[in-house]
């Protein structure tokens, strides 16, 4: 590739937010229009002025501190949306979303299918087999070496248990999203996580599996959003709890990533995160890992999780990988957080039977068209997929794929294979879901 | 639908993710390919084979930011479309035109910067530049428009859309050798 390829290949690849939209229109820049347009602005903020003060002047904002706009998406145009136009007061109809004074944890008083009482599962399940990530397509992951393909999930010791638990999804029923948990245990859930970040919650919205299927009957709601000043907190069906800080938390100096980050680095920031975050997630011992993955220029891409690390190495390969806290970074600061905990819409379905790494080995390289020199790394995760509503532990095999087209060089892509760890005698005798 | 839902469908494996792809970026990322290829049939291919794409690396990955996701992975799909015809027959629109202007920047006989490094140069350099220079410049390289078209944009000659694009290359060259890039 020839140096003015490789720089217009760079040029493509540049921070998101500096490149344009492609149908962007300049106004024109001559004299007479920013004269022109001065004064229209100097006209519209005197008018919008005299508006705002008379609408204060006759309606004074009364509602109670801890009130909120409530909006619902199945109406249409929503009632914050139709009154922004107007003025800032609303009319209060719904009951106030009431915010804990103190700090609760985010699913306290909540079953949680963690918390069982361990038995032997005996029902047969069903589990989704292996899997090369959807469509039979394969080049989901690149990366530089295979280094890059162990994360630090905690995985060997819980691969050591004669027998590991598995829970059934209550909220999902194979399609996108899961619905199981209540509005208000919704809104109950998304205003602790507001008073864990010491933010008022102003306005909640609601959205309902109508507002995603067009078929209006279904009001099921399925996310409440807490809009609480420059924090946005998603409370979801399944437990998941989505923060959205705009414009970020900043990161110190000193926990700041560079492009490429050391091990000790990573750890360095996950602790920090750990700290700053700490009354919302309430870890007892907050431990972390990165995943690494290289785009098509082989820029990396790092995502970075949050885990309690538990008493037992099956509670700590289920924290690590289906109940844990996925941190997005972007500019230098934290932009989101995704907190998991799908066993709170879950019940526990008993303890089975676990087969060993070679025994996986041996099914994969049976089932597909692999080889055992195809397989570049392999973990045990729990597996959590709305398509499936076993959430049960799979050895994760990484096997080279022979989609590079897209790659620059020095990339090889890998594709994730699943085969279940529980033991065949105890599956259903067909596949969740077929291999597409 | 917000973006976190439409990934929450690629991650459940769900083809309603490219329909809702299709409809909230379809537009856009055709826009981004008729850009480059400047054929019709040909961008809407391109903007098929966005949606597989992303089928694909959704999982494992979650961007951050579909809108931006997607144009890229049109942008290289449509520029590899573009050095595949150029191979099959000469011409090929404004690619050969802005690897020609780049050219200025960087010699082929130079070391190369390593890809990351030059990213975050990148990064660094059009953050500073002057908002209307630095949309010319991602317009005319990123978005491969042609000079006439910026001309029509930004209400200017075609004259003093090349020197403002020259001086721009003038200044990555010199930012190039700062970093010891010489060309």
């Amino acid at each position: 590739m020839k140096n003015s390829e490789k720089l217009l290949e760079a040029i493509g690849d540049v921070r998101g937010d500096l490149v344009p939209a492609p149908d962007r229109e300049y106004p024109r820049s001559s004299r007479i229009y920013t004269v022109v347009g001065s004064i229209c602005a100097a006209l519209l903020i005197a008018g919008g002025g005299v508006l705002l003060y008379r609408s204060r002047g006759d309606k004074p904002d009364v509602r109670p501190e801890s009130s909120v706009q409530q909006t619902d998406t199945t109406a249409g145009t929503s009632a914050t949306q139709q009154t922004s136009q107007t003025t800032q007061i609303t009319t209060q109809t719904e009951p106030p979303v009431i915010q804990p004074k103190e700090v609760i944890p985010l699913w306290q008083g909540m079953p949680d299918a963690a918390d069982s009482d361990p038995k032997s599962g005996t029902d047969k399940i069903t589990a989704a087999r292996i899997d090369s990530g959807g469509a039979g397509l394969s080049g989901n992951i690149a990366v530089r070496s295979t280094d890059e393909l162990n994360s630090a999930i905690p995985w060997e010791a819980a691969a050591a248990c004669e027998t590991l638990p598995v829970y059934w999804c209550i909220g999902t029923n194979g399609s996108y999203p899961p619905v199981y948990l209540t509005e208000e245990q919704m809104t109950e859930i998304g205003a602790r996580a507001a008073t864990a970040l010491s933010v008022k919650v102003q306005t909640k919205q609601v959205q309902r599996i109508g507002d995603l299927t067009r078929d209006s009957a279904d009001d099921r709601p399925y996310r409440v959003t807490l809009q609480c000043g420059d924090v946005t907190v998603e409370a979801a069906g399944d437990g998941e709890v989505d923060v959205t800080f705009k414009g970020g938390v900043q990161i110190p100096a000193e926990y700041q990533l560079p492009a490429e980050p050391t091990a000790e680095q990573e750890q360095a920031y996950l602790m920090w995160c750990a700290e700053q975050f700490a009354d919302l997630l309430q870890m007892k011992a907050p431990a972390g890992y990165s995943v690494h993955s290289r785009n098509d220029s082989g820029a990396l891409n790092a995502e970075y999780y949050l885990y309690d690390k538990a008493d037992t190495p099956a509670q700590t390969l289920l924290n690590s990988t289906v109940r844990n806290v996925r941190i997005t970074t972007e500019n230098g600061s934290v932009q989101r957080l995704f907190i998991l905990n799908p066993l709170i819409a879950a019940e526990y379905i008993g303890d089975y039977p676990i087969i060993t790494e070679d025994e996986a080995k041996k099914q994969l390289t049976a089932q597909e068209q692999v080889t055992e020199a195809d397989i570049a790394a392999v973990s045990l995760v729990y597996w959590y997929n709305v398509h499936q509503q076993g959430i049960l532990p799979y050895y994760r095999f990484s096997v080279k794929a022979d989609d590079n087209v897209l790659l620059a060089d020095g990339l090889t892509a890998y594709a994730y294979c699943y085969v279940p760890a529980v033991r065949e005698e105890f599956l259903e005798a067909e596949p969740a879901h077929p291999v597409q | 639908m917000e973006d976190a839902q439409i990934i929450a469908l690629y991650w459940a494996r769900d083809e309603a993710a490219i329909r809702e792809s299709e409809r909230q970026y379809g537009r856009y990322c055709t826009a981004v390919a008729q850009n480059i290829l400047h054929a019709p049939p040909d961008a809407e291919e391109c903007v098929n084979d966005t949606w597989l794409h992303a089928w694909n690396v959704m999982p494992p990955q979650k961007p951050n930011r579909l809108q931006q996701f997607f144009a890229r992975i049109t942008r290289n799909l449509a520029i590899d479309r573009l050095r595949r015809h150029r191979s099959e027959k000469a011409g090929g629109g404004q690619l050969p035109l802005c690897l020609d202007e780049l050219s200025e920047v960087i010699g082929e006989e130079q070391p190369f910067p390593e890809q990351l490094a030059l990213r975050e140069l990148l990064d660094r350099f059009l953050s500073a530049l002057p908002d209307r220079q630095r949309e010319m410049f991602l317009l005319r390289y990123w978005y491969l428009l042609p000079v006439r078209e910026l001309a029509e944009r930004f209400h200017t000659s075609e004259g003093a859309v090349k020197m403002s694009l020259s001086r721009i290359r003038r200044q990555l060259r010199d930012e190039l050798e700062k970093e010891g890039y010489s060309v």
